[in-house]
């Protein structure tokens, strides 16, 4: 069955980047100025495709969890890094990114183990194959959600200042001050995963499901393994997310039971 | 002498010159001084809302330093001149409804006032309700910035019966107003706050240094 699937070459693949022509087209006739920016994106996904793959072909073959630890540091740092670049209000220091790779790691790798230790079961059980695929989308999914749901908070942290700080000033503890805005800002993190749950199978197809179909898997198959994606990204969100927005509420208050926007600067 | 309820030494908040001053019993205390110069500042440090440079607060024998802030805050009371509203209606603020029910009447608030959203409520309302918010479970003492602000000669008399009463069922006031009218009625003492420092004048001297 394997066997069916039709191999791509270059030429197929340089065929359909023609289509981005038609971005560079629109981007000329409506005036956006972003024909430097969609020849930088293209290329950029083209080259950490290419490397991606060379990289997973050496590392599959060689099969050493000193060299698959290191590739998760660097995804993980990564993805820290675009999960907290292009926030509206930033944490003073390294705040911002140690919260943001922080509980993307933690929840990421939580569930991959997870994944690891009851369905897939390799043998050994850090074996790349499986490791890095997984680590990958799970990371690359809650990426999105922590992102939003910190950017929320520090938002709704300024907007609602006056509500949080009558909270305290009645005697209420930094938690109960903070509880509205945690709320909203969990339920923006939390929106994304929840709307492609739904979604996915009526208005999209799964990118991950159509790759597989067209490599010739069974589609039942395919939908197991989407389905159990799914899941584990829709766990890691929740959790990354929770994480994200309790540190950031840690930072923007202290010990003293202040609001502390302070550590918050507007980009 | 009377019952001392808080003492501040040497409080610096801010770029404030260092603030002494004590609460008594019973007492209004006004504190004035031109705008801008940070009496809010002063009242939301010594509120623990804001770290203060130096300086020690006490409330009767405890130190602020060894209070856990949420109980500080819950006897010293700072009302901000604009009041902040976490959930929709008024009723979600306060911790027993049915006794501030009874209340409602003598700041000229109407009964049904607590069950509307907060959004449609005048600043004036939502001052008053701020204020009844604020003296909800009895704190000791009162830190109140301009809280007639918003409102109509009926309604501030009504706020400043309201204080009274408090004052003479043994809390303590202190009172930021630019209104020197309410400050000569209302206070006991008054403290005068400029970058000199904080001192405290008589009433003569108040309206002088207003013209």
């Amino acid at each position: 069955m394997i066997n069916q699937f039709v191999r791509l070459d270059i030429f197929d693949v340089g065929l359909a980047a023609i289509l981005l022509l038609a971005h560079g087209v629109v981007s000329v006739v409506y005036r956006l100025g972003l024909g430097r920016k969609i020849v930088v994106a293209g290329v950029r996904m083209v080259v950490q495709l290419l490397l991606l793959g060379l990289v997973l072909q050496y590392l599959f073959a060689l099969n050493a969890p000193a060299w698959t630890i290191l590739l998760i540091v660097i995804m993980v740092v990564f993805a820290g890094r675009e999960a907290t670049a292009r926030q509206k209000y930033r944490f003073t220091g390294w705040w911002g990114f140690v919260f943001g790779t922080g509980a993307m790691a933690a929840a990421s790798i939580l569930v991959t183990v997870f994944a690891l230790a009851t369905q897939f079961r390799p043998d050994p059980w850090y074996d790349p194959r499986f490791v890095i695929p997984l680590l990958g989308m799970v990371l690359g999914n809650s990426l999105n959600g922590v992102s939003l749901g910190m950017m929320r908070l520090g938002e709704a942290a300024r907007d609602m200042r006056p509500a949080i700080e009558a909270r305290l000033a009645l005697g209420g503890t930094r938690n109960q001050a903070f509880a509205p805005a945690m709320r909203v800002a969990m339920q923006n993190g939390l929106t994304p995963v929840l709307n492609s749950m739904s979604a996915c199978g009526i208005v999209f197809i799964p990118g991950m499901m159509t790759g597989q179909i067209l490599a010739g898997i069974d589609p039942l198959q395919a939908v197991l393994y989407q389905l159990l994606l799914m899941f584990l990204i829709a766990g890691a969100t929740g959790l990354g997310v929770w994480l994200a927005v309790r540190c950031a509420v840690w930072r923007l208050s202290d010990p003293r039971h202040r609001l502390r926007l302070d550590r918050l600067i507007a980009h | 002498m009377a019952d001392r309820v808080l003492e501040i030494s040497n409080l610096v908040a801010g770029d404030l010159p260092p603030v002494s001053l004590c609460l008594y019993v019973g007492e209004i205390v006004t504190l004035r001084g031109p705008s801008g110069i940070g009496k809010s500042r002063l009242l939301r440090a010594i509120a623990d809302l804001e770290p203060a440079r130096s300086g020690t607060i006490k409330l009767r024998d405890a130190d602020l330093s060894a209070t856990p802030a949420p109980k500080w805050r819950d006897r010293v009371r700072y009302l901000a001149a604009e009041p902040g509203w976490w959930a929709d209606t008024p009723a979600a603020h306060f911790r027993e409804i049915s006794a501030v029910r009874t209340r409602l009447a003598a700041l000229l608030l109407a009964d049904d006032i607590i069950d509307r959203p907060v959004a449609e409520l005048s600043t004036g309302e939502r001052q008053r309700l701020a204020l009844l918010r604020g003296m909800e479970g009895a704190p000791a003492v009162l830190l109140l910035d301009e809280p007639t602000s918003a409102l109509d000669p009926a309604s501030s008399e009504a706020v400043v019966e309201m204080l009274r009463g408090y004052a003479r069922r043994g809390g303590a006031v202190l009172l930021v107003t630019h209104n020197l009218q309410q400050a000569q009625l209302l206070g006991d003492r008054h403290f005068h706050l400029d970058h000199a420092g904080c001192f405290e004048i008589s009433r003569d001297d108040m309206a002088e240094s207003s013209k």
